[in-house]
């Protein structure tokens, strides 16, 4: 490695602040031109964001309420940055939350003869495969028959769903009868993930998802698999002449992203409803994707953007009760965030590297290395 | 009701509810054509029918309104523009960021919206201009002809656009930049120009079509749009 001039000097943190900087930038101006709105609203944003802060962070409840709402984020986000490494977009988070959901309530609400450990690792392994289930067909057609995966696992989102609420309803075995409202009957006491804190409702998905997240640093930096994928996403010819099989990758880069997505449905299902319910996501894909794409698919950063969602929206809740801002902001600032990041983008620093990578080069050609 | 009734009714109604995908598809193949694919139509969309609404409960005038809505619609379709062709932003990720925002915001200003009015008040509605007549023919009648102008303009309008995207001059810059921009940079053409423009006829279109039948009402909470035009922005792409 060698030495950069004009960088800050700390190896890992000035790394780290060179590449949060301009996301954190993006942050910092959707705050200011949301405060805008909440201005013309008749409101202080101060108070509004305070308020906000309080709500999110301020007790331990509300950390735990942070926790439980960025949950599904980091996984679904996970997933789609997962697909993103290998140059494909999975936007058929919704629909794999909602059929991973499924598998796994199916799982969860069966009583099985077998202990409680292995019921509940069962029903997450359902929800897993269930989601992948879900992206099977959007990596087949994408991978042996070249069809854009952004179209078809947008589409399965609306299978999905319906879905879901095929099964929730009356005439299936899944549905709870009688129920107020279209559900199936709760799962069992042996395949709940186990609450972190007591009292509130933070379940073990939010473990599980910065678990995923190291492994997936880890597993894309430092080995074959993770090379393979990052080759399919950034030069498949070339990975092609150096034998991988790049339909392959695809096939199972594709099926693990769906799967993490999956997961994310089975977080929600044995961890906070506890039960299926009709249109219980209601959307949770898609702010994934928002997660992922602010994180640039670095698995890292998807645990800061998806607690940062999560943080916008546990807080939203307190917002409104103290100044009346209603809770739909949360989702603004989030739009904004990712639209600034876009606009002031990833691509400058990218540029800037190379420049000084070809600088440093020249300068050792000309007086040896330093 | 009695069968025949409903299926008169389905069709009818799916007629209806065709027209705005249509008036929304006719301007996204502009931009397909131009190779900026643009899933933020649906936002546009949700926005242009804020827009709309508000603009005719603000003057009562439907013109108004569906200017308004365009407008809105071509603001938004410039911001995509921007950020996939100027900052070469990814597209899809451009997209969808637009419409998170254009459902947070939708539902950020309804209730500021609707909070002068007692009720939800309905925001008028394209004219019926068929002839008595003609509605009540059996059959075709209330299918064909008892339905709003903008269903109509709704079926001529993709056989305008595909008049000016192979017969003209400009429509053929338009497929050309889309096809091979290295071609169009050569001829002298403004690449990114021509980008702009097929962007932005989306994003106007995008707000005319949800100005169009059944859309100019008080906005129904967030999924059955959502739903709805995620399709629509989707499907006209191709």
């Amino acid at each position: 490695m060698t030495k950069r001039p004009s960088r800050l000097a700390l190896p890992v943190l000035g790394e780290l602040v060179l590449r949060g900087g301009r996301p954190i930038l993006a942050i910092l101006i959707s705050l200011v031109v949301s405060s805008l709105l909440i201005l013309a609203s008749g409101a202080n944003p101060f108070r509004a964001y305070a308020a906000m802060l309080d709500g999110a962070v301020g007790s331990a409840a509300a950390l735990a309420n942070t926790g439980v709402r960025a949950a599904p984020l980091l996984l679904g986000g996970l997933g789609v940055a997962l697909g993103f490494k290998a140059g494909l977009l999975n936007v058929g988070v919704e629909g794999q939350i909602y059929a991973g959901g499924a598998a796994a309530a199916a799982v969860g609400i069966t009583p099985l003869p077998v202990p409680p450990w292995l019921h509940l690792i069962l029903a997450v392994l359902a929800g897993f495969l269930g989601g992948a289930l879900w992206g099977l067909v959007p990596a087949y057609l994408k991978a042996f028959r070249g069809v854009s995966e952004i179209v078809i696992s947008l589409m399965m989102n609306y299978v999905g769903i319906q879905f879901a609420s095929l099964l929730v309803h009356e005439p299936s075995p899944l549905a709870l009868e009688g129920a107020f409202y279209p559900q199936t009957p709760l799962i069992l006491r042996s395949a709940h993930l186990p609450i972190l804190i007591r009292g509130t409702s933070l379940h073990a998905g939010l473990p599980l998802g910065l678990l995923i997240a190291v492994i997936l640093h880890l597993v894309l930096r430092y080995t074959p698999f993770g090379f393979r994928t990052r080759i399919t996403g950034e030069n498949p010819e070339a990975g092609r002449y150096a034998g991988v099989n790049i339909r392959a990758q695809i096939m199972l880069v594709f099926l693990l992203s769906a799967g993490l997505g999956g997961l994310a449905g089975t977080g929600e299902v044995l961890g906070l409803k506890l039960a299926l319910y009709d249109y219980f996501s209601g959307g949770l894909g898609y702010d994934g994707i928002a997660v992922a794409l602010m994180a640039n698919g670095n698995p890292l950063a998807v645990v800061l953007t998806a607690l940062f969602f999560g943080l916008l929206r546990a807080g939203a809740g307190k917002m409104q009760v103290a100044v009346g801002i209603a809770t739909p902001i949360a989702q603004v600032i989030q739009a904004l965030a990712v639209l600034f990041v876009i606009a002031i983008g990833f691509a400058e620093r990218v540029r800037i590297t190379r420049r000084e990578e070809t600088q440093t080069l020249g300068e050792e050609a000309a007086h040896g290395p330093s | 009701m009695d069968l025949p009734n409903i299926v008169l009714d389905w069709l009818a109604a799916s007629i209806r509810l065709s027209a705005p995908l249509m008036l929304a598809g006719a301007g996204g193949l502009f931009t397909e054509r131009t190779g900026v694919f643009n899933i933020g139509i649906e936002g546009m969309m949700l926005c242009g029918t804020m827009a709309a609404v508000a603009a005719s409960l603000a003057t009562g005038n439907l013109l108004i309104a569906t200017l308004f809505a365009m407008l809105v619609g071509g603001l938004m379709a410039l911001v995509h523009a921007y950020l996939t062709v100027t900052r070469r932003a990814d597209q899809i990720v451009a997209g969808a960021a637009i419409n998170l925002f254009a459902l947070g915001i939708t539902n950020l200003l309804n209730t500021p919206l609707y909070s002068a009015y007692e009720y939800r008040p309905r925001a008028p509605l394209f004219p019926v201009l068929a002839p008595e007549a003609l509605r009540e023919l059996p059959f075709i009648g209330p299918i064909l002809f008892d339905q709003p102008v903008i269903v109509w303009a709704a079926f001529i309008l993709p056989f305008v656009a595909a008049w000016f995207l192979y017969r003209t001059t400009w429509g053929l810059n338009i497929r050309a930049v889309g096809d091979h921009p290295h071609a169009v940079a050569t001829a002298g053409l403004s690449v990114f120009r021509l980008k702009y423009a097929g962007v932005i006829v989306s994003g106007l279109s995008a707000g005319w079509g949800c100005a169009g039948p059944g859309r100019l009402r008080p906005l129904r909470p967030q999924h059955d749009g959502r739903a709805r035009f995620r399709g629509a922005g989707c499907v006209c792409g191709r």
